[in-house]
């Protein structure tokens, strides 16, 4: 008789202990009776069906925020939903099969503001292990059932915040976070706290609203709320969607209601880069004149060039390009090798805690 | 002579060479370019021929294209005008892809290989079909049908194919012209059914057999049948011919609902699916009522026992299967490649065989004419990756460590020998597993081929013991060879047969023969001896979107980049280790633990 293969993990927190860390004293943690506990501050935190709670208490901006996904989880699953359509409407995007084609077989991914988790069970494949983390709890639900009932094993949904994640620092080949930064107070210290989270030589996948290719959608947005929102022009989404109360609620929601949004340039997040000793690499959709369209790994390999002037100019033309779905554009880079050294304010903070 | 085969253009280009009537390489461009379905004119496969061979282009006696560009011109010019205004937003598009290289090959080979114009060649799109099907197969007497979306002008001819002594003859005695395809009548409901036309009309077969055909009447409505035994489309129903964009019309939509968005998730238990999968299944219904007919008539007409089929169409292995049952042939001959690839080894073959009046030789009876593997390869790529590879004594160790890993539910990359020559994987660029369970197949299809859960997989038994598993009719041994027969597993192993058996008890079989792939072979011989049932899950070696893999290099990524768990290339083996996450230090993290220490230090 032919055996049965075991199963790859026989409890998703067993692999997964090792990439997560205590929030409060950035300790190892263990699994105890159903529980984590900090081997170094003897914290305890529960792990509510099968997501652990690794969360302190946050400011009251980012409990705004919290409360406004709670309420409406962002993007949610249509009804029947499985494995196969889920990677079918991913493949509609280039980027994300551009995405999976560069991310190594056995890399270990966190997706930081994984939302209800898509991103993180598409990119769940082969010997990958994944860790989508998130400040919501329900959106965490959702995605969880999601990996429960297409049997995606290798993924472990969080529940944490980034200021005070429970994310091992220095743990994972790819950091990838889309549409999440934008959304916090402060986007720049948030970077800061995300670019730690990858190992040196790890990879950075950040997605945010461009400043430049959300100007049309800050006009449609400033029509619309004028109108309370009852009249909103040109938003091709929202038009698609009309068929589809649900799905139009919630790009509504996501898109016009949206309590805390900032908007950022390439050459400031050159900067963050630069400020966190992350290589720069390129951007998505490509910031060149006439570049080649990107095929097989090239997404994770460097730009040929790298001009201001072309960037801006670029950024220029996504406000055709890109303002149609929000205006996001994705920054790749690459922590260097050594880690660079505590900036001063740094390591003066971490002296006094 | 030598004479090189090009196709090109449309789907899959390919190009194929024979030096004094045998062939001596065929390749798809897509295997070496590394795109798939690649249709750009195939310079790389070119040039693996001509190294293969050794030769320069200037030695060629001929280059033979496989169809006649012109007259293809002609119809799409034809048809602009015949539908004009409806064809007014597609016409430009028409224009601007037809102009541009797809016009002029003889200038493009010319200027490609250097070769004078009176050395340029061109067949006709269907009779390379037809030879293609005819001069491979070990016949000498035979109908022949060929069908596929449409080549020049005809979209489905009927022929016959003579090898007597030196002369060879293939002639097409009638066809069907466009707009009249059964082809483009099955890729319409290949789109209509959210799949992606030329390459999702395998899932349309799958699909099918969860339905019933309620719908078959209104497709006959469609599908009209004529008095000479031919048929006519509707083409109110169609837009194919004069839109670029959408295959079908509304009056389509009238008939069987809104067609599938291809995101939306396609159950075919629910009410929506069942409407799905019942139209797929009336669509293969009926065009296999047709083929079958058409198929009967022929035996009739031309009473010759060998049928040869050949084109696009000819992929269909339900269709086949049943044409093998019901039609009267005694022996239906399926190439590995029918479809558009294939013509380049039939373009070649016919400018040999009839142009040229070279004699005739039998064709070797198998599908391997691609790069040859090289397992040295894969052995220096894991070890500059870090991955423990081993060299294997001999072949008796190999198949024993890779009948263990089967045993134990794994999935193992094998590769071995030459590439394949048409779409199919046939144990030589193979993902294999045990086929035992229906959890093994999720786990492929999750894992790896990320495949609708209606796609079956398909098993590969060696020749000898296929009748014990699978009920085969006479002659369907043959068309098992290159897995182009769908048969009905014996009922009483479909519960150990489970990651194989198709929802309605069915397996698109592949019969190994020991000739043909004798290492193949002995693997499923020794899998049989430790499991007690000689049968392997065969699919094809390529994740989704990707080419079936050629060289070992591309084996390896494919392997590093999914759960195959073992990854063998002629005696090289290369195993994964153990979890990533397993090198993680659990601890503090170093940087802090630093950081303190100098901190205490300090203090």
């Amino acid at each position: 008789m032919v055996a049965t293969y075991p199963p790859r993990t026989t409890s998703p927190l067993g692999w997964a202990t090792r990439l997560l860390a205590c929030p409060s004293c950035r300790g190892a943690l263990r699994e105890r009776g159903g529980h984590l506990g900090c081997a170094g501050c003897a914290k305890m935190y529960a792990v509510e069906g099968g997501t652990p709670q690794l969360r302190e208490a946050g400011d009251a901006r980012t409990d705004v925020v919290r409360d406004f996904y709670t309420a409406a989880p962002f993007p949610g699953y249509p009804p029947k939903d499985s494995l196969g359509s889920l990677r079918a409407r991913a493949g509609r995007s280039e980027f994300a099969k551009l995405l999976d084609r560069a991310i190594p077989g056995d890399a270990c991914i966190v997706e930081v503001g994984c939302g209800t988790g898509q991103m993180s069970l598409f990119l769940a494949t082969a010997n990958r292990v994944v860790i989508g983390a998130d400040l919501t709890r329900a959106s965490l639900e959702l995605g969880a059932s999601a990996a429960r009932r297409f049997g995606v094993e290798r993924v472990l949904f969080v529940e944490t915040d980034l200021r005070r994640s429970g994310l091992r620092e220095g743990a994972f080949d790819v950091v990838y976070s889309s549409g999440v930064l934008h959304h916090t107070p402060d986007p720049r210290a948030s970077f800061a706290a995300l670019a730690r989270l990858a190992r040196p030589g790890g990879i950075v996948v950040l997605g945010l609203y461009n400043a430049w290719a959300r100007i049309p959608h800050r006009v449609r947005r400033a029509i619309g709320r004028m109108t309370g929102l009852k009249y909103i022009p040109l938003d091709p989404v929202l038009r698609d969607r009309a068929a589809e109360p649900a799905r139009r609620e919630a790009w509504l929601r996501d898109q016009y209601m949206h309590p805390e949004e900032h908007r950022h340039t390439t050459r400031e997040v050159q900067r963050w880069f630069r400020e966190c000793g992350i290589e720069y690499l390129r951007t998505y959709p490509d910031s060149l004149f006439g570049g080649e369209p990107l095929e097989g790994d090239a997404l994770f390999q460097p730009a040929d060039d790298d001009w201001a002037f072309e960037n801006w100019a670029s950024q220029v033309g996504w406000m055709k390009t890109l303002a149609h779905e929000g205006g996001l554009w994705v920054t790749i880079g690459r922590r260097a090798d050594s880690t660079p050294a505590l900036s001063p304010s740094e390591s003066i903070g971490r002296k006094l805690a | 002579m030598k004479i090189l085969g090009i196709s090109a253009h449309y789907h899959d280009s390919a190009a194929a060479l024979l030096v004094d009537g045998m062939p001596v390489a065929a390749v798809q461009e897509e295997r070496i370019s590394r795109r798939k379905n690649d249709a750009a004119f195939p310079v790389g496969a070119i040039e693996y021929c001509l190294n293969q061979a050794g030769l320069e282009p200037e030695e060629l006696d001929a280059v033979v294209f496989y169809e006649k560009p012109m007259l293809k011109f002609e119809r799409i010019l034809t048809m602009a005008l015949r539908e004009w205004p409806r064809t007014f937003s597609s016409f430009p598009h028409a224009m601007k892809s037809t102009l541009g290289e797809k016009l002029w090959v003889k200038g493009l080979i010319k200027s490609w290989l250097g070769v004078p114009s009176d050395k340029i060649l061109f067949s006709e799109h269907h009779r390379s079909h037809a030879a293609a099907a005819m001069l491979t197969a070990p016949t000498r007497d035979a109908a022949i049908l060929t069908a596929d979306g449409v080549g020049e002008w005809a979209a489905l001819t009927v022929g016959r194919g003579k090898r007597a002594g030196a002369k060879v003859e293939v002639d097409l005695l009638r066809e069907i012209r466009f707009p009249h395809s059964l082809g483009m009548l099955y890729s319409t409901f290949t789109a209509f059914l959210g799949f992606p036309v030329n390459e999702g009309e395998y899932k349309v077969m799958g699909l099918a057999s969860y339905g019933s055909p309620r719908f078959a009447d209104r497709v006959r409505e469609i599908v009209e049948r004529t008095e000479d035994g031919g048929f006519r489309l509707d083409m109110r129903y169609f837009e194919y011919h004069t839109n670029a964009k959408r295959s079908f019309s509304n009056r389509l939509i009238d008939v069987f609902g809104p067609p599938r968005a291809p995101w939306e998730p396609l159950d075919p238990t629910s009410t929506e699916g069942r409407r799905f999968a019942d139209v797929a299944s009336s669509v293969q219904h009926v065009l296999e009522e047709i083929l079958v007919e058409m198929c009967t008539r022929l035996r009739k007409e031309l009473d010759v026992p060998d049928l040869c089929l050949g084109g696009g169409v000819a992929l269909n292995g339900v269709c086949n299967a049943r044409i093998l049952r019901e039609s009267g042939f005694e022996r239906v001959f399926v190439p590995p490649a029918p479809g558009d690839a294939g013509c380049a080894l039939g373009a070649a073959l016919l400018a040999d065989r009839v142009f040229f009046g070279n004699p005739d030789r039998d064709f070797p009876d198998h599908p391997y004419w691609g790069p040859a593997l090289d397992p040295q390869e894969l052995f220096r790529v894991a070890r500059e990756d870090g991955l423990p590879a081993e060299e294997l004594p001999n072949d008796d160790v190999v198949l024993d460590r890779v009948v263990r890993e089967l045993q134990a539910g794994k999935i193992v990359g094998w590769m071995d020998g030459r590439t394949e020559f048409g779409p199919r994987a046939l144990g030589n660029r193979s993902i294999l597993s045990a086929p035992h369970t229906a959890e093994q197949r999720d786990r492929l299809n999750k894992s790896i081929k990320f495949r609708e859960e209606f796609r079956p997989f398909a098993p590969a038994v060696p020749t000898e013991h296929a009748s014990t598993y699978f009920e085969l009719p006479p002659g369907g041994h043959r068309l098992g060879r290159f897995m182009s027969g769908v048969f009905p597993v014996r009922p009483e192993h479909r519960d150990r047969l489970a990651a194989v058996t198709h929802v309605d008890g069915t397996a698109r079989l592949q019969t190994v023969d020991r000739d043909v792939s004798p290492r193949f072979h002995a693997l499923l011989e020794a899998y049989g001896r430790k499991s007690g049932l000689p049968v392997l899950l065969n699919t094809s070696f390529n994740l989704a979107g990707e080419p079936i893999v050629n060289r070992a290099v591309e084996g390896y990524s494919t392997f590093r980049r999914c759960a195959i768990d073992m990854l063998v290339a002629g005696r090289c083996v290369v195993t994964k280790r153990a979890d990533r996450t397993a090198e993680i230090d659990s601890g503090a993290p170093e940087e802090e633990a630093g950081l303190n220490a100098k901190e205490e230090a300090a203090e």
